[in-house]
């Protein structure tokens, strides 16, 4: 349980905020794929997929195996979860401040005449 | 009545959805209104102090949290908020940063928060929380500000990344 973002998250968190390899990581949810192949879904040099994935390696988000000719990406697990565990931490904070608006209105509204209960099936 | 939370790693987004009693109007003021959010602002066991709140497009509303125990001045925090879009009993959207005592902004800690407010049933509204995390840069920032040493605990910590707010209001 870490407090505050962790220096593997800055990194996961810094190699994730490029939108071209944000799309990478998106498109290696369906799958491995080559660099070929994912320079040309998301519309990029090769040279310039290479360098992204290479970023994302060393951030730890994806994984390499080479295969006759080509290299094959894919992506790896743990940044991703160690990423939600920190981010959880996050959804704590705003789940009480949530909360606390919740029970301020149900006290406001003891207060109020209008005492009808009304739990509304939404 | 627990919140729903969803977590969009790859964007980087929170989103808290709780539904809460109050028709929009009511709930709309508890966003706005000094008063109200002195009450419920911020984390359990802090409180809140409204300095000025502008409510328009580009308008600033600045506040300070601090423990309710004793505590020192490096313990309170900061907040400068710039409203985007008010539009009245729906939807509220402000970027939301730390700024020093005296009212200046500290570079680098907006983070764009939205509050959408749906009455779901008389008196009943659903109240939608859009928060997007800060640049890494700005949690690299963050980190030697010292503004959050004191602060006990993980939450407390990351409030501070969050922006908290806090307040048992009530002197």
């Amino acid at each position: 349980m870490t407090d505050h973002p962790s220096p593997s998250n800055l990194a996961v968190l810094s190699a994730l905020a490029e939108p071209n390899r944000l799309a990478i990581v998106s498109l290696l949810r369906e799958g491995p794929r080559a660099v070929g192949d994912i320079a040309a879904r998301i519309e990029i040099a090769q040279p310039h997929a290479s360098r992204h994935l290479r970023i994302l390696a060393d951030a730890g988000l994806v994984s390499a195996r080479r295969e006759a000719q080509s290299r094959i990406y894919r992506l790896e697990r743990s940044p991703f979860a160690s990423l939600e565990n920190w981010l959880d931490t996050f959804s704590a904070v705003w789940e009480e401040r949530a909360d606390r608006l919740g029970d301020y209105l149900e006290h406001l509204d003891e207060d109020s005449s209008d005492t009808r209960r009304q739990e509304g099936t939404s | 009545m627990t919140a729903i939370v969803d977590r969009d790693h790859a964007n980087k987004q929170l989103t808290v959805q709780r539904s809460v009693r109050g028709a929009a109007a009511l709930v709309w003021s508890c966003w706005t209104e000094p008063g109200h959010l002195r009450q419920w602002w911020g984390p359990r066991g802090w409180r809140s102090d409204h300095f000025e709140l502008e409510l328009r497009p580009g308008g600033v509303w600045r506040y300070r949290l601090r423990p309710d125990r004793e505590h020192g001045a490096d313990e309170e925090h900061w907040g400068r908020a710039v409203y985007d879009v008010v539009d009245p009993y729906s939807s509220l959207s402000f970027l939301d940063g730390s700024c020093t005592p005296d009212g200046t902004p500290i570079p680098g800690t907006d983070q764009p928060t939205h509050v959408s407010i749906k009455e779901s049933a008389p008196s009943r509204c659903e109240v939608r929380i859009v928060v997007r995390f800060p640049s890494v840069h700005a949690l690299e920032q963050a980190e030697p500000t010292g503004m959050v040493d004191g602060f006990t605990g993980a939450l407390a910590r990351l409030d501070e990344y969050v922006r908290p707010g806090s307040g048992k209001a009530r002197s």
